[in-house]
């Protein structure tokens, strides 16, 4: 099984490379890189910036922006510039619904998340992302005049595997090979670590746009081992102004209708929020209405967040054993940290003040470098390690829907675990294996990350069966499952991906397709992405109808075999991607009944959902 | 449990960091140890080496990371001496039972759980929080005692003791755990 945990090739050598690290934020993104053994963030936008703001602008035109200039067509186009899409990431349709004043259309019906744009198809959260480490990667390279194709990319500590797994793909889908998914907290103590040689136990409390995280590590000897983690994968700024602008609504008393009112009013509550670090009170003005905000007001409205931060603190304390007097120093990481509001809050949660001594906004990004320039093998193997955790349990589903856990949260990376599972019912032949991730001791209640189907087992009196399933985490967090029934041997292996991820295909097509769309043409790219689906939809249709020819008649197949070969002649004469596309409908609508009776065929069973009954 | 039976079960995890089978161990040079191991072996650390090399160095520091966890926390550390000596209390085709008066008690303070879930009292869920602590680690040292007595060529009733100990102990585990979400319930 252990070639499923995507070990590299190791490295022949080659041109120079660098690797960099990347912070992919939920506000803003940044690209660091080690240059003469220092951490440097690179720049990333216009005008020098080093921060490039985590908007995706898509024009009628079907030209993609990126950053600042997004960022000012947001007011005119709120519907068409998409903004904080780490918070979609890995998440289900059904997990969106508190984003009431956000001003996103998302595409209707059933499948994964996707953003309604103009100039295109809608776009998943995974592609906008991608957008966002292509501009980095592109900067990068500029900067350092080197091609740039490895990539650390940080992902929040509290992520739980579907989001790193999207987080995953985007890399791919940029065209950067992605050497580790980083924890944010861990990438700011490494930072923080090498830069103060401090030894101890630190925490760092990390709060940015749209997720926070606590970890706690122990430095010692280059070793830095995260001791425990929690946190909240959505909880940030963008939270603290959604909560401002409601109760501005409510102390106004008015409805915002307009995507466009929504986005001033949003944006008049991140300058209020961000204002009142430096001033004690601000006046906000909307339309008509004008109000004399205090720093009292602030923290009177976004206190409840305090309850949940409190929480996370308290528990990693609690399961890194320690006490807050074992506490070295509290390193602030995340743009919200210079609230003052958060700031007394870290004081009263840990009885000392929390230290900012390396820039919040850069540190992260600074420490995917430095592992970014250990994993890449640039630097002689060296006396320094990071030891992460996983942040959340992860175990099967059992009798009643309770769940076993194989592995408890703060389990150090890479982790191995097994557990033998039996058969409850005489001659059973099958057996689901449900995976599932979180704390609660109900599955319905933590969440689903695969169902399969384990088939073959030999008749047996129940109890005797003897089924084996074991769980790998890589360094990435990412898990693999396997099960086998020890008597016979079968054996089944799974990489767990969300029902909504990627698969590898898909993201090879669309790799494809982007080298297209470096030329930034819309029409080129549409129709390049149309020949690829064509040519995709051709080679599989041969594929099957050869391998399937039983689940067709001779009449049915004569018709298909025409109908391919139609769109074939389309493909290489058409110059319209509107065109090639009702043509690839059309095909797909005609080959519909084939490919669902060859889905029956039970083929590919193996992944479907069973109610958990036979277990 | 004879020592016969126990040097022939699986004592991996101590002769992984060299040290004998004991309830007591230094923590300090556990922690010294797992991380000179883990410079050794971590893929990280071997970022030269071949393919196969580094296979082979995930799967040691995944089981050198689960010695460790298991090692370095006391309660997992004393469940595995027992297993070593014959007891395995994972093994759900056999449960042992905790004392009727201690699952008594149990009802009771899982019925004084919900109530203060329910009716949200913070304060009364940290109360029972501090106790069910307390209470858990009273047990746990009556369980590493009668381990120190049993362990090696002592009575066989003392594993026994232990093993009785060490499942109360899990008993408050599950309550704390109980607590625990209830309390994250009340913060959100």
């Amino acid at each position: 099984m252990s070639e499923l945990l995507q070990i590299r090739e190791p490295k022949k050598p080659s041109p120079p490379t660098q690797a960099v690290g990347i912070d992919l934020g939920t506000t803003h993104s940044l690209v660091a890189t080690v240059a003469q053994g220092q951490p440097t963030c690179l720049v990333a936008d216009e005008e020098d910036a080093l921060l490039l703001p985590s908007v995706v602008h898509y024009s009628a035109n079907g030209s993609v922006v990126v950053g600042k200039y997004a960022k000012q067509l947001a007011s005119q186009f709120p519907e068409d510039t998409l903004s904080s899409v780490k918070r979609f990431m890995g998440k289900n349709r059904s997990d969106v619904d508190a984003m009431q004043l956000k001003t996103y259309r998302l595409a209707p019906g059933e499948g994964p998340l996707a953003f309604q744009v103009s100039g295109g198809p809608a776009v998943s959260p995974v592609e906008v992302s991608a957008e966002i480490l292509r501009i980095l990667k592109q900067r990068a390279c500029a900067a350092l005049s080197s091609k740039i194709t490895q990539a650390v990319i940080t992902v929040p500590a509290y992520f739980d595997n579907a989001q790193r797994q999207a987080t995953q793909d985007a890399g791919k889908l940029a065209g950067l090979e992605v050497l580790r998914l980083l924890n944010e907290p861990t990438a700011a103590a490494l930072a923080y670590g090498l830069q103060s040689k401090k030894q101890g136990c630190f925490v760092v409390f990390d709060l940015g746009g749209g997720t926070f995280d606590i970890s706690i590590l122990k430095l010692k000897e280059g070793i830095f081992e995260v001791k425990a983690t929690a946190g909240d994968s959505a909880l940030g700024g963008d939270d603290f102004d959604l909560s401002i602008a409601q109760a501005l609504l409510q102390k106004w008393d008015i409805e915002v209708p307009t995507p466009f009112q929504k986005y001033v009013l949003l944006e008049a509550a991140r300058q209020l929020k961000e204002r009142l670090s430096h001033e004690t009170k601000v006046e906000i003005r909307f339309e008509a209405h004008v109000a004399e905000i205090t720093r009292e007001d602030l923290r009177q409205w976004i206190a409840p967040f305090f309850k949940r931060i409190h929480f996370a603190c308290k528990r990693a304390l609690k399961d890194a054993g320690l006490a807050k007097e074992d506490i070295q120093a509290i390193v602030l990481v995340g743009g919200s940290t210079r609230m003052p509001c958060v700031q007394s809050w870290v004081e009263e949660i840990f009885g000392k003040p929390g230290l900012a001594e390396v820039d919040p906004e850069k540190v992260v990004a600074m420490g995917a470098a430095i592992q970014a320039q250990l994993l890449c093998g640039a630097t002689k193997d060296s006396e320094l390690l990071l030891l992460d955790v996983i942040p959340l349990s992860l175990g099967l589903e059992t009798m009643g829907g309770m769940v076993e856990k194989l592995l408890l949260r703060n389990s150090t990376l890479p982790a191995k675990a097994t557990q033998l599972f039996t058969t409850f019912q005489d001659g059973q032949s099958g057996m689901d294996i449900h995976v599932v991730q979180g704390e609660r001791e109900m599955a319905k209640d933590c969440r689903s990350l695969a169902k399969f189907h384990l088939k073959g087992i030999p008749p047996m009196a129940a109890g005797l069966a003897r089924v084996e399933v074991g769980f790998s985490v890589d360094a990435n967090g990412l898990l693999s499952v396997e099960a086998h029934e020890l008597a016979t041997g079968i054996q089944q292996r799974v990489v767990v991906q969300p029902s909504h991820g990627l698969s590898e295909e898909d993201i090879e097509q669309m790799l494809k397709a982007s080298i297209r769309h470096a030329q930034e043409d819309i029409f080129s790219r549409l129709l390049a992405e149309q020949q690829m689906e064509a040519k995709r939809m051709l080679a599989e249709l041969s594929k099957q109808m050869g391998e399937h020819s039983e689940c067709l008649s001779v009449e049915e197949a004569s018709a298909l075999s025409e109908a391919a070969k139609q769109l074939e002649t389309l493909l290489e004469t058409t110059q319209e991607a509107a065109k090639l596309r009702n043509a690839i409908l059309a095909l797909d609508n005609q080959a519909k009944n084939f490919t669902e009776r060859i889905m029956n065929s039970s083929i590919n069973s193996v992944l479907q959902g069973h109610s958990m009954s036979e277990f | 449990m004879d020592a016969e039976k126990a040097s022939a079960a699986d004592t991996s995890f101590f002769e992984l960091f060299q040290i004998e089978p004991s309830v007591d161990i230094h923590l300090p040079s556990l922690e010294a140890t797992y991380h000179r191991l883990s410079l050794k072996l971590h893929p990280d650390c071997n970022t030269h080496a071949d393919l196969k090399t580094r296979l082979h160095s995930l799967e040691q520091t995944a089981q050198l990371n689960r010695a460790y966890a298991t090692l370095s926390n006391p309660q997992r550390r004393a469940l595995y001496l027992l297993k070593i000596y014959g007891i395995n209390l994972e093994d759900s085709q056999n449960p042992l039972q905790a004392p009727l008066s201690f699952l008594n008690h149990m009802l009771e303070l899982r019925e004084q759980l919900q109530q203060a879930s329910l009716s949200r009292q913070t304060d009364k869920l940290e109360n029972l929080e501090r106790f069910a602590t307390e209470a858990m680690e009273k047990k746990l040292e009556l369980g590493c005692q009668c381990l120190r007595d049993g362990l090696g060529h002592g009575p066989p009733e003392k594993l026994q003791q232990a093993a009785l100990h060490l499942v109360c102990v899990r008993y408050w585990q599950r309550f704390l755990e109980d607590v625990e979400c209830f309390q994250e319930e009340l913060s959100s």
